[in-house]
């Protein structure tokens, strides 16, 4: 219930009515944590005719603490690996019973780029009416900010250092959005917190969709090694330095640039945080480069743009 | 009015048949052997919706999906499909989603492949919280799997419906098939209250606190014990509408009998032979042939054998450090009895498909009759006889 200020006012200007918050207090997500921006975004535009999925990831913790829930829609939360697959038969049996709930996941990086990848791509390949949110903070940091293969190249973990005689370490990461564009899937968008506008199109987009879709948010975790006051600032960085490009891609070959970054320094971005400091940036350096010319590429083919 | 057909089909054929008599419309699907044939029949079948999925793994994460919605579900695996499955096998059981799947028992890969009959698959699972009722014919899996959804569906706990491999898939046999109109009227309707409905605030599987967790985890203990009384009832109305009648345990000349075969699965309709043999011999020996092995009904054994001398226990699979699964569950079941007790023989035949013959069946019989107990380790049994 909501009967504030804002509300009375709205109404007295005639402006369309505030939407109503789904993700609501009470989760218990730590201080500075960069996915509660997201999920709040996200699930406020969605609306609460959804069915979410979590599979195992810090938002099997701090979406519903014991007792109660932070996400005024179920949830179900499951297994590393089953989120994916799960929402494509719920989705297939709430189409042959004729409800309109949208099948919504809430995935970590881990589940999409790693342990999931094969239900993800699955599901992907079959175009199930599912809308999936990659809340990519790029490693395992619900278990102490393990390396996974979104985690950057030059980046720390506990489980990786980028050395040169270090071979487990990351020197290349997934790229997760050329998987699913190679999957000719119907949506594709990359979306961050801190570019609200960008990600409420995008979300909204998708969600007139049907088919898969998936939208990978870059969201910041204090794992990182910043203070949590930075969290915004740095998610910021993430996309004006073209670390994170914002982009979107239809069926898989239509691309678009939704945003110029005024491509600061990357290391401004990297200076904020102690994943970093054995890193001299040089690889993280050029798979920016790379990444860019590549999206210019894309971008340039379908010059109607993505949505034509 | 209830009318039969009886067709010449196997036990793949009668098991995707089950599944649309119960009214499911959707499938999810992934190829193994010795369950293929279940998958194309539901492919084909206009009125169910299949999807053809990338793993077993996703099979049964697909079908968990299917389920939260209050809708049935078919799906069907064997062997290393079971395995890949198990994880979320005990998600589908802690969720109470009362989902029913078909599995055709083959060998594991352990030492080599191996694509022959074998229960190790599902007795793997006997500890996730799915019910497990296990057949020896191509009718019983008609059957069995009817009754099947009426338990799982009335104490909210998936049930696993078995066979082997081979024998029970594609051997045919002449099977009644009753009509469509009993058949639903005997499933009757999925359960659809308490599941997610959009709008409505709820967390399923969140995490719990640990005393929680204990008060979750004795409830799904609990309608597992109570799982026994539903089967019998359910039988019981299965018996009256289609005319033949299951018990979690089955007995068949044990009243009397000194020596009592105990089997599960195929081997049954085997020792179903031998014993009516050796009664024309003028020896006394029974039989007990189990069709619930989950939950393990101990008590009924117990009883139905309480007065013979021995139990001769012929397992088709292999507990490494333990010997016979239904032997040892049996030794378990025995526990509790006061003063004279049936020795307990345990028997493993018949790992990877090999043929159980009656004449195996026969030497175990001698075996038991003349020699004592082993302690500690079952004895092999092949065509050359038992190795001690």
């Amino acid at each position: 219930m909501r009967d504030n200020l804002l509300d009375r006012l709205s109404e007295s200007l005639d402006l369309p009515a505030p939407q109503q918050d789904v993700f609501v207090s009470g989760h218990t997500a730590c201080p500075g944590c960069g996915a509660i921006p997201a999920i709040r975004a996200v699930t406020r535009i969605i609306g609460p005719n959804a069915i979410y999925l979590v599979p195992a990831s810090c938002a099997s913790l701090y979406v519903s603490p014991p007792d109660t829930t932070a996400l005024q829609a179920p949830v179900i939360h499951t297994v590393f690996a089953a989120a994916f697959a799960q929402a494509e038969g719920l989705a297939y049996a709430l189409k042959r019973q004729g409800r309109d709930e949208r099948v919504v996941v809430w995935a970590g990086d881990g589940a999409c780029y790693d342990i999931g990848l094969g239900g993800l791509s699955g599901i992907a390949a079959r175009g199930a009416d599912v809308l999936v949110f990659c809340n990519d903070n790029e490693g395992y940091q619900n278990t102490g900010g393990h390396q996974s293969t979104a985690t950057p190249p030059d980046a720390t973990t506990p489980i990786g250092r980028p050395t040169a005689d270090d071979a487990p370490a990351t020197s290349q990461r997934k790229d997760l959005v050329e998987i699913l564009a190679a999957h000719r899937v119907r949506y594709i968008a990359t979306a961050s917190p801190a570019f609200p506008e960008d990600l409420e199109a995008k979300v909204k987009y998708a969600s007139s969709l049907s088919g898969f879709r998936l939208i990978l948010l870059m969201t910041t975790c204090v794992t990182w090694g910043f203070e949590a006051r930075h969290s915004m600032r740095l998610a910021r960085l993430t996309v004006d330095t073209g670390y994170f490009p914002l982009y979107e891609v239809e069926h898989g070959v239509r691309y678009r640039i939704t945003y110029e970054p005024p491509m600061r320094a990357v290391e401004e971005f990297a200076a904020l945080q102690k994943r970093f400091r054995n890193g001299d940036l040089v690889a993280l350096k050029r798979e920016i480069a790379q990444k860019w010319e590549d999206l210019r590429f894309k971008a340039g083919r379908y010059p109607d743009g993505a949505k034509a | 009015m209830v009318t039969s057909d009886r067709r010449l089909i196997n036990g793949a054929e009668a098991m995707a048949l089950a599944f649309n008599l119960a009214g499911v419309r959707v499938a999810y699907a992934y190829p193994i052997t010795p369950q293929s044939e279940v998958m194309e029949l539901l492919a084909s079948d206009p009125n169910i919706t299949c999807v053809a999925s990338d793993s077993e793994y996703n099979v049964l994460a697909g079908a968990e999906g299917v389920l939260w919605a209050g809708e049935r579900c078919a799906i069907a695996t064997a062997s290393q499909g079971l395995l890949y499955m198990s994880e979320v096998m005990w998600e589908v059981a802690g969720n109470r989603l009362p989902l029913v799947m078909g599995v055709f028992s083959r060998a594991v890969k352990g030492p080599g492949w191996c694509l022959g009959a074998q229960q190790n698959d599902v007795l793997f699972m006997r500890d996730t919280g799915w019910l497990h009722f296990i057949c020896e014919s191509a009718q019983q899996m008609m059957d069995l799997m009817l009754i099947a959804f009426r338990v799982a569906e009335k104490v909210s706990l998936p049930a696993i419906v078995s066979g082997d491999g081979y024998y029970v898939s594609h051997q045919k046999e002449p099977v009644y098939v009753p009509d469509l109109a009993s058949s639903r009227q005997f499933v009757g309707d999925p359960p659809r209250q308490g599941l997610p409905t959009g709008g409505t605030a709820a967390s399923y599987g969140a995490l719990v606190p640990p005393a929680s967790f204990l008060r979750l985890v004795r409830h799904i203990y609990e309608d597992m014990e109570s799982a026994l009384g539903v089967f019998v009832d359910a039988s019981a109305e299965f018996a009256d509408r289609f005319g033949r009648r299951y018990s979690p345990v089955d007995f068949l000349c044990a009243d009397d009998a000194d020596t009592i075969l105990v089997t599960a699965g195929s081997i049954g309709g085997t020792a179903e032979h031998v014993v009516r043999m050796l009664r024309q011999q003028g020896m006394r020996v029974g039989l007990a042939r189990m069709r619930c092995l989950r939950p393990f009904p101990a008590a009924m054994l117990r009883h139905g054998v309480r007065s013979a001398k021995r139990l001769v226990v012929v397992d088709r699979n292999l507990l490494y450090g333990i010997g016979g699964a239904v032997a040892a569950e049996t030794r378990l079941a025995l526990d509790v009895l006061s003063g004279p007790r049936p020795s307990v023989y345990s028997f493993v035949a018949g790992l990877g498909g090999i043929d159980v013959t009656p004449e195996m069946l026969m030497a175990a019989v001698e075996y038991a009759e003349t020699k004592p107990p082993t302690v500690g380790r079952p004895l092999f049994v092949t065509e050359a006889g038992v190795e001690g």
